[in-house]
């Protein structure tokens, strides 16, 4: 054998050595009960060896370590399952898991739009067990318009107006029912050398639905007509709107907003350096573990007029569905069909401080949004992009949020925002067709 | 027989060119010729069963307020990203190629933000920015006394972008300044000689020697900064998110909004279709303009 042949054959025996070795590799758990040539001896010795866990990657918006005892009572009911818990900033979620399913990949289990339904990333739910057990308003909400079930929600969700106690108390303030009222209070506490309202804009979602919160005083759930043509933004939103932003006009609210993230915001409100926030059920947790001693409340978002009854912004939005195209879509359906029990709900609210979606789920409210008890009692709560039923909900909002900052910034006016947000619908609307 | 071995060692180099090819052939080739399929059908996600619609979209692209702005944004932070990241580098690199103790540990501070990715550099920043109290600059601006310093560097839309423009240069001025310091260390040592016996000055012999003897450097740098202003994303996401509304969104998070939020895969071929001729016209405009310096100095 000459130095060449020598060559190529040690060559080929180390790349047979790398196949083989990956090809054990992947097909190691299967291989040995397939096997008819194993020997009883050799099949006993791998029964006796403890399973590998099937791992189930699921994305949550919120701190993951603030699910240990969910994800514990989990898996000792499906010793089988590794539950992995994943962050996902809300704000690039959407993006993120786009392209992540484009390429046949993405977690098991994560935050689901109508879109991704229709490119076939999720997986029909309709038939599962424990979509029986949504309470009757979380499935409406999760009903599609042709009556596709892809995602469940875990929470109902909501936010209003959160005050600090102490501040409000110090200066003899009253909780204000009118937009007119809450300015009054801003001026108050403007005057007191006190900052009114903290507002951390960056992504645009914290005045966007602030001003909906007003908006929805005037009467404006006007979404299923909206799709069906019968009204637009520009005459429904438009005294709300405007109403709202008189706050820009008296300096309440302004362009510094806009350098601020939530967290500088939340910060701000928790050090006593803001009296009011706009801010909702999924940062109470948070907001507890970072100052527990911190006293505060939550009011509904105040009316556009006297006489007009007030609302929350809020939903059944988030939970999740099934990437259609993942290894471990029995694995990751036993994950909802947990977190969907009256069990897996009440873990998961006592963590999230949301609502529940699932019939028979016990918890109550946390004492520090008791403000919003009759407001949620009433359901005089809702967002309005989860109103859409044909059009992707989430980029017509993220349009709005992008929308309402430059009517901030002055570079709209109210009535040229809400001509961009309408010509947006109609051109979805269009695209449909 | 001579035909035969050139032919064999042609061969044997084009081989190792073999792996870099198919690369660019499936990671962008492919995909490239792929979006300007797409950019002429209406393609998305309400479409998957698309047609063609000639070119709609092109003309669509240039009737969308939101896209001109972007263009616009864009050109702007290239623009401006290139020129002062270029006229600070130069000093930068020819003061630290200057017979300094420091100087091995100063190249090594100044080129150290290059190594980050953008989007740490642009979280890090946004914490220093921010308009809160808590905001690390407007902090140091208020204990120096100074508050009346324009202090809402990111939310601003007047001045976002230009806060934009600074952390970018701020980060990659390193990067071009390693490149200058290595064109000026091939330059002869006997043409300074040379200009002082004429009677030259410092700036003179700068002016003559050293600005003009870097020109290679200059092409690149120049070419590469221009290249990576109009691809710009990763840092407007972490320091505005493309806001205040539109002020600094690019091109990029424009492609990104369309194609990955709205699903318009087609309308996004078009925009990337629109990027890829912009950067391509710029690019050989750029080129000829600083080859033909390069040739004045051979």
């Amino acid at each position: 054998m000459n130095r060449k042949t020598a060559a190529a054959m040690s060559g080929i025996l180390a790349l047979s050595l790398v196949l083989a070795a990956c090809g054990k590799s992947d097909n190691g758990n299967t291989a040995a009960g397939n096997n008819a040539a194993n020997t009883n001896a050799n099949s006993e010795s791998a029964s006796n060896e403890p399973k590998e866990k099937v791992p189930v990657t699921m994305v949550v918006q919120y701190n993951p370590n603030l699910f240990a005892d969910l994800e514990k009572s989990f898996e000792a009911k499906n010793p089988d399952i590794d539950l992995q818990l994943v962050f996902m900033d809300n704000a690039q979620a959407n993006k993120v898991l786009n392209s992540q399913f484009a390429a046949g990949e993405g977690p098991d289990i994560a935050p689901m739009n109508v879109d991704f339904f229709k490119n076939g990333y999720a997986y029909k739910l309709n038939d599962q067990p424990f979509i029986d057990r949504l309470s009757d308003g979380a499935k409406l909400a999760t009903t599609q318009a042709d009556g596709s079930i892809f995602s469940v929600p875990f929470e109902t969700w909501f936010q209003g107006i959160m005050y600090n106690k102490k501040i409000f108390a110090d200066n003899g303030i009253e909780i204000p029912k009118t937009w007119d009222e809450f300015l009054a209070v801003s001026a108050k506490l403007k005057a007191a050398g006190i900052k009114p309202l903290g507002v951390g804009d960056k992504d645009g979602d914290v005045i966007g639905k602030m001003a909906l919160g007003v908006v929805l005083s005037t009467g404006a759930i006007i979404e299923p007509d909206v799709e069906a043509g019968k009204k637009t933004y520009s005459a429904s939103w438009k005294t709300g709107l405007d109403k709202f932003y008189e706050a820009v006009k008296q300096g309440i609210i302004g362009t510094d907003a806009f350098g601020m993230s939530v967290d500088d915001m939340v910060n701000e409100f928790l050090n006593g350096k803001s009296a009011m926030i706009s801010m909702g059920s999924w940062q109470v947790a948070d907001m507890h573990k970072k100052a527990p001693d911190f006293d505060f409340n939550i009011f509904p978002y105040p009316s556009a007029a006297e006489g007009q009854e007030q609302w929350a912004i809020g939903g059944v939005a988030g939970g999740g569905g099934v990437n259609a195209h993942s290894k471990h879509i029995d694995e990751a359906l036993r994950v909802l069909d947990y977190i969907a029990s009256p069990e897996g709900d009440a873990q998961w609210i006592a963590v999230t401080h949301g609502g529940p979606v699932i019939k028979g789920t016990a918890g109550g409210l946390d004492p520090s949004l008791s403000g919003l008890q009759d407001t949620l009692g009433a359901g005089r709560t809702y967002s309005p992009w989860e109103g859409f039923k044909k059009i992707n909900g989430e980029n017509f909002v993220r349009n709005w949020f992008k929308t309402s900052q430059e009517i901030v910034a002055g570079r709209k006016t109210v009535d040229q925002g809400l001509k961009v947000i309408d010509d947006y619908v109609a051109e979805q609307l269009k695209d449909l067709q | 027989m001579f035909k035969r071995e050139k032919i064999k060692v042609t061969l044997q180099y084009e081989l190792l060119l073999l792996p870099a090819l198919i690369g660019f052939v499936i990671f962008f080739l492919y995909p490239s010729i792929q979006s300007i399929f797409y950019s002429f059908t209406n393609y998305s996600v309400n479409k998957l069963d698309y047609s063609f619609v000639g070119l709609r979209n092109y003309v669509n692209v240039f009737k969308d307020e939101h896209v001109i702005a972007s263009i616009k944004n864009t050109v702007y932070f290239a623009v401006c990203s290139t020129l002062l990241q270029n006229v600070l580098a130069i000093p930068l690199a020819v003061a630290l190629n200057a017979k300094l103790k420091t100087k091995f540990l100063l190249r090594m501070v100044y080129f150290m933000p290059w190594c980050f990715s953008g989007l740490i550099i642009g979280f890090l920043w946004s914490f220093i920015l921010s308009s809160s109290d808590d905001g690390l600059l407007n902090h140091l601006i208020h204990q120096l006394g100074i508050g009346f310093l324009p202090n809402n560097w990111l939310g601003d839309p007047s001045l976002a972008m230009k806060s934009v423009i600074f952390v970018a240069v701020w980060q990659t001025t390193g990067w071009a300044m390693i490149i200058y310091l290595a064109n000026l260390q091939s330059i002869p040592a006997e043409l300074y000689e040379s200009v002082k016996i004429d009677g030259a000055g410092k700036f003179q012999a700068f002016w003559h020697i050293t600005f003009k003897f870097l020109a290679p450097a200059m092409t690149i740098n120049v070419l590469l900064s221009t290249i990576g202003g109009f691809k710009v994303y990763d840092q407007i996401l972490a320091l505005t998110n493309g806001g205040p509304g539109y002020a600094t969104e690019s091109i990029t998070f424009s492609i990104m909004n369309y194609g990955f939020s709205e699903n318009k895969y087609a309308y996004a071929s078009a925009l990337s279709v629109v990027m890829l001729v912009v950067i391509l016209l710029i690019s050989l405009v750029q080129l000829r303009f600083f080859s033909k310096r390069e040739d004045n100095i051979a």
